[in-house]
């Protein structure tokens, strides 16, 4: 064997394990997923080809509006305040000033804790009457309570809260790291030219964070639409479809309703959500030329 | 002599008035840290606070952080009456499991997709790369189909595997790697070493950092892993923490300072890795590359 052939030999050996993997786990589910959705399919008895009725059945599926509808919703809410929170949060840290960096670690505790502690702990907290935390805090303010999560109206904001809450950390590690990279001397030269602190971080600082803000609010998109753990422990998708996202109703469908064709043609439709989304959202804050 | 003191006076002032400024400046600063970092701690503060009082003094009006008679009657309860040790080792099994095959599978692959040399190399490598924008919601039906069909529902490597086949860990190591200059691999190969002896015994104790990096995140997550889980198993004894905390919320309803000491178990190991790893953990964030 020549020496050349003899290396590319090494290097297939060496991506092999991890390639196998990804076939095996991620490439080939991904197409079986778009062939179950092509068929009426309980999981266990014969499936049954239906070509695209399962997609065009959707259509006509209140409960799947329903869903869209909550999972736009809680995106809507989420993606901005995440992305002002965390931006906020980078630029307090980011002053320079004695212990910032504890708050920095403090911010990242809701992080990296499993989201079915939070939406336990949540529940906890919402809970009506004065059981609950906050309806305790707001009676020592003099304001009257509210049952959260019984409530049409106040349940998916109350669920938004929580994906902020738990989730700018993470960003704010990333507007840290485009804060850092912004040389000092612009934002001083701005101020020697008489701008105030205000207009130098929005003439200056905000634009060339713009990369940064494109890629938080692209990934805060994502996040936000596959949101189901949360809405699992907490509401399972009421009161009333208020909180039913399409994450949570594709695994109804697949796993309580048996319906793998149904479900597995939803999950390409979020598929394509959020990649029209990102897309979307690329485009607008793709940096000025 | 008037002017000269005139002048100093003025600067004077307005040194103390920038001094003032200041001082007013980092209070306002540190108020608003201060702040978030009650908000992110305020949640924990009450689960544990909680796990540690008794039914009866749990709904007591102002709510009392610190429980006037601490009780471990909760966390007894949790260890004689469920089998939470169990679901802790699942768990801490299938975190283990999962960092480990993330982290060898991508030293490897992110290796030689960095520093060999092989035809179709950069196809192959984007090829995987695509894999990290599909949603796990659209495999979750055909792996559960595969998983079942290969017997290993309801076993911990069947939690491990799926959740161990994405491309991330083979990115962060082949970014990470790009930064080791090939001199010293070559001076290794003139030395007759083997590929895999200079993968093993120079690229894996220099990639020190990455692995820690990726190790963490991988852990956490894995740790923290719940949709997987649920979907997968079915059998009391293989469920994992998460699991078992959303099944026990349940079945214990109302039972809350039961179910914050669970929380509790479930939350700690996972701040004692982020405690110990932080470093790493935020490098593994910007390794990623996903700063842009």
């Amino acid at each position: 064997m020549r020496r050349s052939q003899r290396r590319a030999l090494t290097g297939y050996l060496f991506v092999l394990p991890a390639v196998l993997l990804f076939l095996m786990f991620l490439a080939i589910p991904l197409l079986y997923s778009a062939g179950i959705s092509l068929f009426r399919w309980t999981g266990m008895s014969e499936a049954t080809f239906v070509g695209l009725s399962n997609y065009s059945r959707l259509l006509t599926d209140r409960v799947f509006w329903l869903s869209m509808k909550a999972t736009a919703v809680y995106a809507v809410m989420v993606i901005p305040a995440t992305t002002a929170a965390a931006l906020l949060a980078a630029i307090f840290v980011n002053q320079g000033l004695r212990g910032t960096n504890v708050f920095r670690s403090l911010i990242f505790i809701p992080v990296i804790t499993s989201s079915v502690v939070i939406a336990v702990v949540w529940n906890f907290i919402y809970q009506g009457g004065e059981v609950g935390l906050l309806n305790a805090i707001l009676r020592l303010v003099g304001l009257p309570g509210h049952i959260w999560m019984g409530d049409m109206l106040t349940a998916l904001p109350a669920i938004a809260v929580i994906g902020v809450w738990s989730r700018f950390g993470w960003f704010s590690v990333l507007f840290l790291a485009g804060l850092q990279d912004i040389p000092v001397e612009q934002r001083e030269a701005a101020e020697i030219d008489g701008a105030s602190e205000w207009q130098a971080f929005w003439h200056v600082t905000l634009p060339l964070l713009r990369p940064t803000i494109a890629l938080v609010m692209v990934l805060a998109a994502i996040q936000s639409f596959q949101v189901f753990d949360v809405v699992f422990i907490m509401t399972e998708g009421g009161p009333y479809y208020s909180t039913h996202v399409l994450g949570y109703y594709i695994w109804t469908e697949a796993f309580r309703g048996l319906r793998m064709g149904y479900a597995s043609a939803m999950s390409y439709v979020l598929f394509g959500s959020i990649m029209i989304i990102t897309f979307i959202q690329l485009r607008i804050l793709r940096p000025a030329t | 002599m008037a002017e000269i003191t005139q002048a100093v006076r003025i600067r004077d002032r307005s040194w103390v008035q920038r001094r003032v400024r200041f001082g007013a400046r980092a209070a306002a600063v540190y108020l608003v840290l201060i702040l978030m970092g009650i908000t992110s701690l305020l949640p924990f503060f009450w689960m544990l606070s909680t796990s540690f009082k008794e039914t009866e003094t749990l709904f007591e009006y102002p709510p009392q952080f610190i429980p006037a008679e601490p009780t471990l009657a909760n966390y007894a309860f949790l260890f004689n009456r469920t089998n939470i040790l169990r679901y802790t080792l699942n768990t801490a099994i299938v975190t283990l499991g999962t960092a480990a095959t993330v982290i060898i599978f991508g030293s490897m692959a992110g290796y030689a997709f960095a520093k060999l040399k092989f035809p179709g190399r950069n196809y192959i490598f984007f090829g995987l790369l695509g894999g990290l924008m599909v949603p796990f919601e659209v495999l979750i039906i055909p792996l559960f189909v595969l998983i079942v069909r290969m017997n290993m529902a309801n076993t911990l490597q069947g939690i491990i595997f799926p959740m161990a086949a994405g491309p991330f860990g083979i990115f962060v190591m082949r970014q990470y790697l790009l930064s080791i200059p090939d001199e010293l691999l070559d001076a290794a190969r003139v030395d007759g070493a083997k590929e895999f002896t200079v993968f093993w015994r120079i690229v894996m104790p220099m990639s020190k950092p990455a692995i820690a990096a990726l190790g963490t995140l991988i852990a956490i997550g894995a740790w923290n892993s719940f949709i997987w889980p649920l979907v997968v198993t079915s059998r009391e004894e293989m469920r994992v923490l998460t699991l078992a905390i959303s099944i026990l919320q349940l079945e214990y309803r109302g039972l809350y300072g039961t179910m914050m000491a669970a929380a509790t178990v479930a939350f700690v190991p996972a701040l004692i890795i982020f405690l110990l790893f932080q470093r790493y953990f935020v490098q593994g964030i910007a390794l990623s590359g996903i700063k842009g």
